[in-house]
């Protein structure tokens, strides 16, 4: 019951601020702060939720999100976040488990929304 | 009640979680924590299985702990069979709190170790109250910055919904939506007083603490007087005010930001009750910010309303002065207009193009103003020479409307309107697709029109008669899905 998100970003700004938020709602939040951290310690340990932002250093967003995608037992949901402006290709998420590209500044309310209706778990706002 | 609280937070003299059991456990001293006037720092809840939970602190802790507050200095004093330390701690470099112990000891030759002791004890204390007190900071900092966040997606999303084309209490109901959840509020309310006849309008997000049918009241009653630029209301403490009290018992908080509506009455948002903290500026700088966007949208719909009204009556005013050079056509462009929009509404062509209809059913004869008047007149059969006169009305309306760029497919509609699908029109004899599509609307309309009205040279056909008379027409003069359009409209 316990669900367990991983957070990616290598903004220091944006993972205390969904971390933050996660964790008030009840959820177990891991963070990295790049692309081969998350792997590793998706790896490691699958998580139940990926929140990652596209552009990291080294291994992008959508490069981790298809690593997992090939590598992991399950698909792993995720939220992928993006800088304003960076518009991302459709055609580039193909048959990835993205259910969502939210755009920098996001609501943190809706990102929490989002996570909470992909786990199934009532909002509790 | 003007007035902008300034809701600082308290002095941080939260003691973590945890520390004094911590401390006891590794270094085998009891810590305990004191105010800066000497008085003890009731553990939190979890920490009450400290060994001196509950009992007074001795008469030498407190006198120390209160000297070392004024001197903000440690201070040590040594007693044969104790010894007993108290540290001022400064956080972000203010003096918030001290810390104390007193250690037992067996004998006064244990003191130069129990000193190191405590003197280590010390620094671990600090130091755990430096890093306690840094991560509460980046709490609030992540805390205040994930309500930016909210605040600046709202302002982002409101920006995005501000179409002038949208209604307005549509953007109003948005707007309530978002800031009801952005602030925690458990409602909020646009309100825009009535306007030249018009009604007021409201829209209500959340479960509001008075009735719906009080708010105009209120808010006249909050507003009175003061300048809708610049004002912000807020009170946290509504049943303190006589005149608050007086509209519901259940209202507590409430912030009101006028919204300044040009020459009109100003109109309102609000915000109601919130469980927790109590309303302050950031919630009125974001409600203002939000009445700002939506003023400007709600004072910009109102003028490309007008203007569009304007138009309107411009093109009217035109149209009736060829109505008055033609007696037989008297009220003809209104009537082409109305069936013109009515094929195309069946047509399910959507609403600006329904305008357009009606626009270009209005101006289709605009190009008469140049045909003379005793050929318009004329009773009897036109000759050769008047016919190609008057068939020359397309293109001189075409003339007239060029250079309105708005305007340009319903002069294109204006010049074509005499077009036949078949090619045999003019004035270029375009055939089926050719012909502009608004042009083959208003070509049925105004052929319809002719038909039904008296003119010098034939008087009207009975209504079911000009209706058999389109149809047989159909795929020669008339375009066949507008002549299905018009004849399933049951005009």
């Amino acid at each position: 019951m316990n669900c367990k998100v991983l957070v990616a970003d290598d903004d220091a700004f944006i993972t205390n601020v969904v971390a933050r938020k996660l964790q008030n709602a009840g959820l177990e939040v891991i963070v990295a702060v790049d692309g081969q951290e998350a792997y590793e310690r998706a790896a490691a340990e699958p998580p139940d939720f990926l929140i990652t932002d596209l552009q990291m250093p080294g291994m992008s967003g959508l490069e981790l999100c298809a690593r997992l995608t090939v590598e992991l037992p399950n698909p792993l949901p995720t939220i992928l976040l993006t800088a304003k402006g960076f518009e991302i290709d459709r055609s580039k998420i193909g048959s990835l488990p993205i259910l969502h590209v939210m755009t920098k500044p996001f609501s943190p309310r809706e990102l929490l929304a989002n996570v909470q209706e992909a786990l199934g778990i009532g909002a509790a706002r | 009640m003007l007035a902008f609280p300034t809701t600082c937070s308290p002095a941080a003299t939260d003691v973590p979680e945890g520390l004094a059991r911590e401390i006891r456990e590794h270094l085998g001293v009891a810590v305990a924590f004191y105010r800066l006037d000497g008085t003890p720092i009731a553990e939190a809840p979890g920490q009450g299985d400290a060994p001196d939970a509950g009992t007074a602190p001795s008469e030498t802790v407190t006198r120390l702990v209160r000297e070392a507050a004024d001197a903000n200095e440690d201070r040590l004093a040594a007693g044969p069979h104790v010894l007993t330390a108290a540290w001022p701690i400064s956080l972000r470099g203010q003096p918030r709190l001290a810390a104390a112990v007193e250690l037992p000891l067996s004998g006064e030759g244990e003191q130069p170790l129990a000193r190191r002791l405590l003197a280590a004890v010390g620094t671990a204390v600090r130091a755990r109250m430096a890093e306690a007190d840094a991560q509460s900071q980046c709490n609030s900092l992540a805390e205040a910055l994930s309500q930016s966040f909210e605040e600046i997606s709202l302002l982002h999303n409101v920006g995005e919904v501000l179409r002038v084309t949208r209604p307005v209490m549509g953007l109003l109901e948005y707007v309530c939506e978002e800031l009801r959840e952005t602030t925690g509020a458990e409602a909020a309310v646009a309100y825009l007083p009535a306007a030249d006849g018009a009604e007021p309008e409201m829209a209500v997000s959340g479960r509001l603490p008075l009735l719906e049918s009080d708010l105009p009241r209120l808010f006249g009653a909050l507003l009175d007087g003061l300048d809708p630029h610049g004002t912000v209301l807020i009170n946290n403490h509504c049943q303190q005010d006589p005149l608050l009290a007086r509209f519901s018992i259940a209202m507590e908080r409430l912030v009101v930001v006028p919204v300044a509506l040009g020459e009109r009455a100003p109109g309102v948002l609000a915000a109601f009750n919130r469980s927790g903290e109590e309303f302050g500026s950031p919630d009125a700088k974001l409600i203002r910010s939000s009445a700002n966007a939506s003023a400007v949208f709600i004072e910009n719909r109102r003028l490309y309303s007008e203007l569009q009204q304007m138009m309107l009556n411009l093109v009217r005013a035109l149209v009736s002065s060829v109505d008055a050079k033609d007696p037989y056509t008297c009220g003809h462009s209104e009537r082409v207009s109305i069936t013109s929009r009515t094929i195309a509404g069946q047509l399910a062509l959507g609403d600006e193009r329904a305008e357009q209809a009606y626009m270009a059913g209005l101006l289709h004869d605009i190009g008469k103003i140049g045909t003379p008047e005793a050929i318009l007149r004329k009773e009897g059969l036109l000759l050769p020479e008047e016919r190609r006169i008057i068939n020359r009305h397309p293109e001189i309306g075409g003339h007239i409307l060029s250079g309105i760029r708005k305007l340009e497919p319903v002069r294109e509609a204006v010049i074509h309107h005499h077009e036949r699908v078949d090619g045999k029109g003019y004035p270029a004899g375009l055939k089926g697709e050719a012909i502009p599509w608004l042009a083959r609307i208003v070509g049925l309309a105004d052929a319809f029109d002719a038909m039904t009205s008296n003119r010098p040279y034939r008087p009207m056909l009975p209504l079911d008669e000009a209706i058999r008379e389109i149809k047989r027409n159909k795929g020669t003069q008339f375009d066949a899905a507008v002549t299905e359009a018009f004849s399933s409209s049951g005009s």
